[in-house]
């Protein structure tokens, strides 16, 4: 009996001290009025409001995961969260969006058929880290790789496919993807760059070949922000830069009808801004030509590609004399149509499985 | 769920109970029916008008009653219009909910046969007409008991609405409760859960037949712990505003037949029914068609309850058909078995009716069932449940055991040998509780 009157006083202690604190700590100015309250929303928005306000809210957040993973918990949101890293289990594959966006490609390839293009699928972290993967949870999985090999099958005869899958597994020991973000490292885009310029004719440049700047130490990507109660470790961001001869880079990008242009492929002003990931070419725009003076090559390269290109593409620029970087997903139809084609001389499509399964916006590279 | 929330916890309940007992003895029915109201303003509004006029209607229709307490025709009438309303009200919606694949309005099930019910005894001569529409309008909307009931007779709370003196130990009781509710609900009810609807959203191709397994057992202790762990919290509001509600549930599934099971799981339906239907229509008096007919009816709407489907009509029937085999069949057999073995029994009977209730269809169910025993050609397991099992493995282990009186028996057994380490023992327990529930809570 006294237990629980001596745990009712606490509890109701709490209670009210906590409604102090909310109550002082949180924004109640967005629970609106009459019409939001006949809604329904007012309680959700309450809740929001409160939440986020209440007070020890990140240690308690830190509790209740570790209280999950200690129970055995691997798995939020769809992503896995291990001791290491945080890898998103990428959802099923859309068959429309898949359909469409093969159709695309294959269609862009046969009106250019005089110029050779080249197809590149990025697996994501979760189909090279398996190790980092929780036991038995392979089964729950898309398979990525039979997923790339039969859209390969699919376009064959019309692109050249890259087998990047096969550069990155044979390598994922080592630091390919953030920690903290679902993206490649600059080590892991070295390992991209090495299969797609290999197949695209180039002599590949050895790792000893760049010099490699370690800019951040700290960085913690969107899936680290999503889940600041996962333990694992901020994330390197490092650049490669290629040693040999005296290049130099202009890039310009289209922003907001305007044109920025940085003398180099990486924006150091960027590093410490909102996206860190900016750095690699800067603040990302429908159209970013990567123009390399002093280089010995005078070939020019189209490339569609999605964020995933971000580490690689500085390096596979260095065998080119002009690379122009599209993204179709804020590109217009217009944009598109008025492409020059028959002015490169290799086009490469370059997307993450990830987006390619689920966005149907690459289908809009053959104009319709 | 709106209990199980920070600003509830943290805003709402504080507030409403400092307005109840600033409000005093006169006011506090006034204030906890305004308190009800505001709730169900805050968390369905556009369903507000349908539950207040539901019960003011009734108010009229048993006050319209009353002035013709001598005409037995139109007290008939009345009582047969107000079944008739309420009982529509009730199946009404629910087909209709089911068939546009929405919820159904807050509270609705509990304040239609709580009202129904109380018009019936005063028909009957079982209760007293209530003068005040504050109190009666109480009995149906009181807040804490409109999402998952228990329901009420008036008899419960009439006197407890008229008591002037309030107690502390039931505040402290009931916010023990209402703790040990939320983090039931929380922590295990919502656990559970998800691991349903992560198996529930397997192809069947994926399944094997531990997932199934899997599936039927966290179906039956999620839903559990979720009805049970609203339950707690109704009655742990309740005594913090000085009410006492029945129990809802007392440890099914350690039921020694499925009869005791019936009797275990969401007593106050169970109740209920037993009260305005089977009691009415004559019971196991007449035997027979009569009572094979009353038991089945009976059973039916325990399995409405949950929703109008084809597969909970299809559940029920599949308990009315066990509560027939106990009665004439090994009933007595099951008296003389050991209790492990009429437990294991009763917990097997129970466990496979999930597998009804789970499904969709009919069809469903029958490939859950067909695999469970291994016909539907799937593999014993596979990664995907091997994946999951780990993952909900302890939470299914410590649900296993919350399940059944142990821990309660324990803590009971050390309270009586070691009162004051039990204490303080109780206080870390529930302020850890506390915490680990928001925290929890928090996460979502």
């Amino acid at each position: 009996m006294i237990g629980k009157r001596v745990s009712a006083v606490i509890f109701l202690v709490l209670m009210v001290a906590g409604m102090a604190a909310v109550s002082l700590r949180a924004d109640l100015s967005s629970l609106g009025g009459a019409a939001q309250l006949l809604s329904g929303k007012t309680a959700a928005l309450m809740e929001q409001s409160f939440a986020s306000a209440f007070p020890f809210r990140d240690q308690l957040l830190q509790l209740g995961w570790d209280i999950r993973f200690a129970a055995g918990r691997r798995q939020e949101e769809h992503c896995f969260i291990g001791e290491d890293c945080i890898i998103p289990n990428i959802p099923e594959p859309s068959e429309s969006c898949l359909e469409q966006n093969i159709a695309g490609v294959s269609r862009f390839a046969s009106v250019n058929s005089r110029i050779p293009v080249y197809f590149a699928l990025v697996p994501t972290a979760a189909a090279i880290q398996q190790e980092d993967l929780p036991e038995f949870s392979l089964g729950s999985m898309v398979n990525q790789k039979e997923l790339i090999n039969s859209v390969y099958q699919e376009l064959s005869g019309t692109v050249s496919s890259v087998d990047v899958y096969g550069s990155l597994f044979n390598n994922n020991e080592k630091y390919l993807y953030y920690r903290t973000q679902d993206n490649l490292t600059a080590l892991g885009g070295y390992y991209v760059y090495s299969a797609v310029g290999a197949r695209m004719g180039h002599r590949v440049r050895d790792p000893q070949d760049f010099d490699v700047q370690y800019v951040r130490h700290d960085f913690i990507g969107d899936l680290g922000r999503r889940f600041p109660y996962a333990r694992v470790k901020p994330d390197i961001i490092s650049l490669f830069h290629y040693r040999k001869y005296d290049r130099r880079y202009h890039v310009s990008t289209t922003l907001d009808g305007g044109e920025r242009v940085m003398d180099s492929l990486y924006d150091m002003e960027k590093l410490f801004s909102q996206d860190p990931m900016e750095v690699y070419l800067g603040e990302r725009g429908t159209m970013t030509t990567i123009s390399v003076e002093e280089g010995p090559y005078n070939q020019k390269l189209l490339v569609f590609a999605d964020d995933s290109c971000l580490s690689w593409l500085p390096l596979l620029a260095n065998h080119y004399e002009e690379v122009l970087l599209v993204d179709l997903e804020t590109a217009t139809k217009k944009e598109i149509r008025y492409l020059d084609t028959f002015y490169y001389d290799q086009v490469l499509f370059a997307f993450s499985t990830d987006t390619f399964m689920h966005k149907d916006y690459i289908a809009s590279v053959s104009g319709n | 769920m709106p209990f199980a929330s920070i600003w509830f916890i943290f805003f709402f309940l504080p507030l409403s109970l400092a307005v109840y007992y600033l409000a005093g003895p006169r006011g506090r029915t006034a204030a906890l029916a305004g308190i009800s109201l505001l709730f169900y303003l805050l968390c369905e509004p556009k369903f507000l008008w349908l539950m207040a006029l539901s019960v003011t209607a009734d108010y009229g229709m048993y006050r319209l009653m009353e002035r013709h307490d001598d005409q037995n025709r139109i007290r008939r009438a009345i009582c047969a219009a107000v079944v008739v309303k309420n009982g529509l009200l009730f199946l009404g919606m629910s087909v209709f909910t089911q068939l546009r694949g929405a919820s159904m309005p807050l509270g609705l099930a509990v304040y239609t046969l709580t009202s129904l019910g109380y018009l019936v005894d005063v028909y009957n001569g079982d209760e007293v007409y209530e003068h005040s529409f504050l109190r009666f309008a109480l009995l149906n909307i009181f807040y804490g008991k409109l999402l998952s009931g228990p329901l009420m007779r008036y008899g419960q709370i009439r006197e407890q609405l008229r008591e002037k003196k309030y107690s502390l130990s039931r505040i402290s009781d009931g916010a023990v409760l209402f703790i040990q509710g939320v983090a039931k609900q929380v922590l295990l009810g919502r656990g559970l859960s998800s691991l349903y609807q992560e198996l529930k959203a397997m192809e069947n191709t994926g399944h094997s037949v531990l997932s199934v397994w899997l599936l039927t057992v966290s179906l039956a202790l999620g839903l559990y712990f979720t009805l049970s762990g609203y339950c707690d919290i109704a009655r742990g509001l309740g005594k913090m505003y000085q009410l006492e509600l029945p129990r809802n549930f007392y440890y099914p599934y350690q039921s020694r037949s499925i009869t005791d099971f019936v009797g275990r799981f969401n007593i106050s339906v169970t109740e209920f029914y037993k009260q305005y239907i089977y009691s009415p229509l004559g019971a196991d008096l007449q035997g027979g068609v009569s009572s094979v007919l009353n038991i089945t009816l009976v059973t039916l709407l325990w399995g409405v309850w949950f929703g109008f489907r084809v597969n909970f009509i299809l559940w029920a029937l599949y308990f009315t058909a066990f509560i027939f085999l106990e009665r004439g069949v090994w009933g007595r057999l099951l008296t003389r078995l050991p209790v492990f073995f009429t437990r294991v029994y009763t917990f097997a009977v129970v466990l496979f009716s999930f597998v009804i209730f789970s499904g969709q269809s009919v069809g469903e169910s029958w490939f859950y069932i067909t695999s469970m025993f291994g016909l539907a050609g799937l593999p014993p397991y596979n990664d995907q449940t091997l994946y999951l099992f780990s993952s909900y493995g302890a939470l299914l282990g410590l649900g296993l055991l919350l399940s059944t009186s142990a821990v309660n028996m324990a803590a009971g057994w050390a309270s009586k040998k070691h009162p004051h380490l039990t204490s303080a023992v109780s206080v870390v327990f529930n302020v850890s509780l506390l915490v680990l529930t928001l925290a929890f809570i928090l996460n979502t």
